[in-house]
């Protein structure tokens, strides 16, 4: 199991600058332990608001550990649910605040269980990105996920995203594919950003 | 006048001399090319029709005259001879030197080979003859049993092995004949699992027969039959009911394991015997090219076991090449199953120089660059989360050299924070506690890369404050080889751990950014080792 880290720690009544999202420890869930993929997955399509926010994520990271395809719908369907802030996080209290490198994976899980997934994913994950009624907190994972499947030359995945733009059908939903793949474009680093700003005009 | 000759042989094309004498007439004499697509071991049947210029062999007319007229030396049958079947029995002539009421077979020899008991058989070019001798039968080939190399009684076998078997009996003849392998069912019994199959005779003589067999890869266990097709002529009630050796056929040892021991460390490989082998298995550990080697736990090469179990491998020597040492299965020196594996090592170093870039096979730079907002990228940067918040971090790129280089499995970089403190300014100390600390998986490369790195990038970091964050950070960096489970799934550590730290101190332009504090000395960096924890590091 993958441990996510950060730690806050309190230091008096000094000001807090926050807005950071460190998690404290990895989420255990005994009933979800040394189960099958398929059960992990049966949990995560029970009613969200019910489950248990462990074994929730427990079940993404070992769905995203164990690369289980079939739960690329499901999984795109919790890429806002997100890790919860250590307790009192936030408080003007806590004013020291150690992290580490993050993407939105890192936030929200069902990102990176769909990044381990990998290009199976890509279809569903444009889907997200196209849909009306997806929010722009969600699109914008969704496209982070797209970037990172293809972090070994992001240009690549640029291309994936224009040329799904260009099959869609309804120019609203080719719109919003284009704008993410011109979102991420922007993060490329310097080295490569010729290159995905080539794959956004092609 | 019918005369029925039968001829049991597998499917292809032979030509057939056939001649014979109608009183008054000149001896007639063809040849056909007799086209034999049935099951092996049907019978062919030639009738002439003394009327017609056609007779038919298996019910195909052919043009000819001919008649069938048992000679005082028998019928000649003339065969072009095919490479012998590798499954069941060889190219064979049924025929009724009495009209029919009973019935004898002739074992086609092999190529260059005369037949037995006085049949001149003749070959040359592949393509024998034979004047059919008119006689009693000779007794059928009787099997008493067959062995394997290792005394087993039965013979025990392994799909896809080669193994010596030995059949003992009485009968054989002196001339080199057939093996015929099958199962149990049909008459005499099944060949349709013998695909693939194939024999070699050692040696025969009239008692003994030595072979290698080899069965198909996919040849069902249990149960399996041999029978012996002599070079003489036996009667058809033998032919039809041969004596059936027994022979045993089983699945051989399988080994499994890791495809990498850790140096200095240890891996659990199993040996699966199929229950009911009694053979004593011998299990080795050898290696195949280059340096490097392993053993078992007690230190030795080779060990002896009669049942499933799992064997603990040590890592001694560092392999040169991956998949350079085997664990191999033998039985009686005959070779099963086997795995090949590394024994591998991995040293970790940390690249922090300021203003460096990752490692240009460290394919996470993808992911980890654009959370760089300024500086760096590695040593001090200005980092950006998936929130857009800015900290002061130092950019690391832990380095995990493999040994050997091409070794292609997962090593998977994890980190411990040891511990650490924080400070507002010089005072507030904070202490920040051990725990695991391990990165997102997005920013690890686990597969080395062609070079035989694997790679971790992170930036520890810590948020601004006006009066100024500190913050002195110790870890260690160490390398599992395979994938982190749950515990007890957990793969093992493989090579030492790597102690490093990271500093930093965090304060803020007039606009609230971050901006790095250099106010005391040896500030703002990341270094191996472990620093002090002190606000001014002194």
């Amino acid at each position: 199991m993958r441990r996510i880290r950060s730690i806050v720690t309190m230091l008096g009544a000094l000001p807090f600058i926050g807005g950071m999202s460190p998690v404290f420890g990895a989420p255990a869930c005994a009933d979800l332990e040394n189960k099958k993929p398929e059960l992990r997955l049966e949990y995560l399509q029970g009613q969200k608001s019910l489950l248990d926010r462990n074994c929730v994520l427990y079940a993404i990271e070992q769905l995203g550990n164990d690369h289980y395809a079939p739960a690329i719908k499901t999984l795109a369907g919790y890429l806002d649910y997100r890790k919860p802030d250590p307790p009192n996080f936030g408080s003007p209290t806590q004013p020291l605040i150690r992290g580490h490198s993050e993407w939105s994976g890192s936030i929200y899980p069902a990102g990176t269980a769909l990044a381990q997934i990998g290009k199976p994913a890509i279809p569903q994950l444009v889907e997200v990105i196209a849909a009306a009624s997806t929010s722009d907190l969600v699109r914008n994972t969704a496209g982070d996920v797209v970037f990172a499947i293809y972090r070994e030359n992001p240009a690549d995945g640029i291309a994936v995203l224009v040329e799904a733009a260009h099959k869609r059908s309804d120019p609203m939903d080719s719109l919003r594919v284009m704008d993410q793949a011109r979102r991420q474009a922007g993060r490329c680093t310097q080295q490569g950003r010729n290159d995905c700003e080539n794959a956004v005009l092609k | 006048m019918t005369v029925t000759t039968a001829a049991n042989t597998p499917p292809g094309v032979y030509t057939i001399n056939v001649s014979g004498t109608i009183p008054g007439q000149n001896p007639v004499s063809t040849n056909v090319s007799l086209t034999v697509s049935s099951t092996p071991g049907a019978p062919v049947t030639i009738t002439n029709s003394p009327s017609s210029s056609t007779f038919w062999v298996d019910g195909v007319a052919y043009a000819g005259n001919a008649s069938f007229v048992p000679q005082s030396g028998g019928d000649t049958l003339t065969v072009t001879q095919t490479q012998p079947p590798p499954t069941g029995r060889g190219d064979h002539y049924q025929f009724s030197p009495d009209g029919g009421v009973t019935t004898q077979a002739a074992e086609v020899p092999p190529p260059g080979q005369p037949g037995g008991n006085g049949c001149p058989w003749t070959c040359s070019n592949g393509s024998c003859g034979s004047r059919v001798p008119v006689g009693p039968p000779q007794p059928a080939p009787r099997i008493q049993n067959v062995t394997d190399a290792s005394g087993d009684n039965p013979a025990v076998l392994y799909p896809g092995v080669p193994v010596q078997i030995t059949v003992n009996g009485s009968n054989f003849g002196g001339a080199t004949g057939y093996l015929n392998f099958c199962r149990p069912g049909g008459s005499p019994c099944d060949f349709t699992s013998n695909g693939g199959l194939s024999s070699r005779i050692i040696s025969w003589n009239p008692y003994q027969i030595v072979a290698t067999v080899t069965l198909p890869t996919d040849a069902p266990t249990g149960g399996w039959l041999v029978y012996v097709s002599a070079m003489f002529w036996i009667s058809g009630t033998d032919w039809l009911n041969p004596s059936m050796g027994n022979m045993n056929v089983t699945i051989p040892p399988q080994v499994s394991g890791p495809i990498g021991v850790a140096l200095n460390g240890s891996a659990s490989f199993a040996v699966t015997i199929t229950p009911g082998n009694m053979d004593p298995v011998t299990v080795t550990l050898s290696t195949t090219s280059g340096t490097g080697s392993a053993t078992f736990a007690d230190g030795t090469t080779s060990q002896t076991i009669y049942e499933s179990q799992s064997l603990t491998v040590m890592g001694k020597v560092v392999s040169s090449t991956a998949n350079n040492i085997t664990i191999s299965t033998s039985i009686g020196g005959n070779p099963f199953g086997s795995a090949q594996f590394s024994v591998v090592s991995v040293t970790i170093s940390l690249n922090a120089t300021q203003g460096g870039q990752p490692a240009g096979d460290d394919s996470a730079k993808g992911v980890w660059l654009p959370t760089v907002l300024s500086g760096g990228p590695l040593g001090a940067q200005i980092n950006i989360n998936a929130g857009g918040v800015t900290r002061c971090a130092i950019g690391v790129e832990l380095v995990g050299t493999v040994t050997p280089s091409n070794y292609s499995g997962t090593i998977t970089l994890q980190r411990n924070f040891l511990g650490g403190t924080g400070y507002i300014g010089s005072g507030s100390p904070t202490n920040f506690p051990a725990q695991p600390d391990n990165s997102n998986i997005e920013f690890e490369v686990t597969t080395p890369s062609a070079a035989g790195h694997v790679y971790d990038l992170d930036a520890p970091n810590i948020n601004p404050n006006t009066l100024v964050s500190r913050a002195r950070y110790n870890f260690q960096e160490y390398a599992l080889l395979g994938v982190p489970a749950d515990p007890p799934n957990n793969p093992p550590q493989v090579g030492s751990g790597f102690p490093y730290y990271a500093r930093m101190s965090c304060g803020t332009d007039v606009n609230g950014n971050p901006v790095f504090n250099n106010a005391v000395n040896g500030d703002n960096q990341a270094g191996g080792g472990v620093t002090l924890l002190t606000w001014n590091l002194q």
